[in-house]
């Protein structure tokens, strides 16, 4: 299938996406999580090896080598400290491979945390700025707030004219669009939705869910427009501009591990009532249809993204006081309402110093329960953890190829996605 | 739904990365301080090892001598 839309693909030689972000980048996420891991092991046999001697090892029997008895030995270390300053040293070397065992799997739940936070940046970014420089980023703020929050229901089109629309938008609108459909008993889709998001993200909209839980076939299908490319770092202004007179040719931007993630609800909601769900994301080079491709346990280190973030929403009713309850509200009121950007911004303010920010993480044990997710993972959730940062991280080429297509869709596939693309047809 | 802010994860990954580094040679300097101090103990622990075995060797040699 081709989209009628865009003149800019023309396939090109592209650097594999791997080598290309090798290049660019300062960490390669496997190496430092093998590195991490590695750290981890040797730490904690040191710790063993430790634990299992007893400090004054190879003393008895330097003394019996010597003649002395056994008590005679044991008489002479005691009495001289001996014992005591081995047991004190033997004490510190264990609370030295404690403390780095500690520190190395903080490290690493950083890391993986970052998977969560900070992703989608915007609010992040302007958390940060909130707090360095008030008056200034407060304007940003609020537009951004305003933008985020606006859902204009639109009179609904046909759906070929919507899709179209969706094509067009990515390359002219600063936010999102979502598209919901329904199929119809005739085997055609209906427009149920056509919302408009924020500048990176937008939530999926309630009548999928409502259309799900009646048993419905329905098809999501949202935007990554250009402009949004800058905020995630993958192009600069100057790009952006040379994109849009069609001087250069637009990366691509595939679903985000956000995009994974809702897929998961959605399909579970699905399967729960019966309904189908499929989804599509329109950049400006084409369509990325994404699904889960098994029901196995391919998906797993996601879902146990989503059971963390889980656990800590239940909790935070319980445990926060009115002024903090308070301040998350008026948070996720400047911020949109995803409980990834509310993160994201209470870590970024509690790094900056705010005690609220910083009381609410703690009463909600954000960071601990960050360490015990990172622990808990299995051999296989970590190579799904590392194909999901390796997918996230990779800088997408210049223009679209053959092989950076085949990179996204094999790596998908790892963390339990497939992952199919199609670009838009070439202008005639 | 969103787009990844690709910037931001490789950057947390580079500050991991150099965190990661850090620790692990911290971790090495303390165990190489420990290391140090232990033989210094086992050497002095030695050294008084034999003392003691050389006065048990005087003494018996007295014994013998009576």
């Amino acid at each position: 299938m081709e989209n009628n839309i865009e003149p800019q693909i023309r396939q090109e030689l592209n650097p594999i996406v791997l080598q290309e972000k090798k290049e660019d980048q300062g960490s390669v996420p496997e190496q430092f999580f093998d590195e991490a891991e590695k750290s981890i092991q040797e730490g904690e046999e040191e710790f063993k090896k430790l634990e299992q001697s007893e400090g004054n090892i190879g003393l008895e029997d330097f003394g019996t080598n010597l003649d002395l008895t056994k008590e005679e030995s044991k008489g002479v270390l005691e009495d001289g400290g001996f014992t005591q300053r081995l047991y004190v040293l033997n004490e510190k070397a264990r609370n030295s491979c404690r403390g780095f065992v500690e520190r190395v799997r903080k490290v690493g739940a950083v890391a993986t945390t970052a998977l969560v936070l900070g992703t989608t940046s915007p609010a992040y970014s302007f958390a940060e700025e909130q707090v360095v420089e008030p008056p200034s980023s407060e304007q940003t703020v609020n537009e951004f707030a305003q933008t985020a929050q606006v859902e204009t229901k639109e009179v609904l089109p046909s759906y070929e004219d919507a899709m179209k629309t969706l094509h067009e938008s990515v390359m002219t609108d600063t936010n999102e669009r979502i598209l919901v459909s329904l199929k119809g008993k005739d085997g055609v889709w209906k427009p149920l939705v056509l919302k408009e998001a924020g500048k990176t993200s937008g939530s999926v909209p309630q009548e999928a869910f409502d259309a799900l839980e009646k048993g419905e076939e329905i098809e999501l299908v949202h935007t990554h427009p250009l402009e949004a490319f800058v905020i995630a770092g993958v192009i600069t202004v100057e790009e952006l501009n040379g994109i849009k007179k069609g001087d250069i040719l637009s990366p691509s931007m595939q679903p985000s591990e956000m995009d994974f993630s809702s897929a998961i609800t959605l399909n579970d909601f699905a399967k729960k009532n019966s309904g189908v769900v499929h989804e599509r994301v329109i950049d400006p080079t084409g369509e990325w249809e994404y699904k889960i491709s098994d029901e196995g346990q391919g998906q797993n280190f996601l879902r146990k993204y989503k059971d963390f973030f889980n656990e800590i929403e239940d909790k935070r009713g319980s445990i926060l006081d009115i002024q903090e309850k308070q301040y998350i509200d008026k948070v996720k009121e400047e911020f949109y309402g995803d409980s990834r950007f509310l993160y994201s911004v209470l870590k970024a303010r509690s790094g900056q110093g705010d005690n609220v920010a910083k009381t609410i993480l703690f009463k909600i044990g954000f960071d601990r329960k960050a360490l015990e997710m990172v622990k808990s993972f299995t051999p296989d959730e970590k190579i799904q953890r590392d194909a999901l940062v390796n997918y996230m991280v990779a800088k997408p080429p210049k223009s679209v190829s053959e092989q950076s297509v085949q990179f996204y869709e094999n790596i998908a596939q790892k963390f339990g996605f497939s992952l199919t693309y199609t670009p838009n047809k070439k202008a005639e | 739904m969103s787009i990844t802010d690709q910037n931001r994860v490789r950057k947390v990954l580079a500050d991991a990365t150099e965190e990661l580094v850090q620790s692990k040679e911290q971790f090495q300097s303390e165990m190489a301080d420990i290391e140090k101090e232990r033989a210094v103990i086992l050497e002095e622990a030695r050294r008084a090892l034999e003392e003691r075995a050389i006065k048990k060797i005087s003494a018996e040699i007295q014994n013998d001598g009576k």
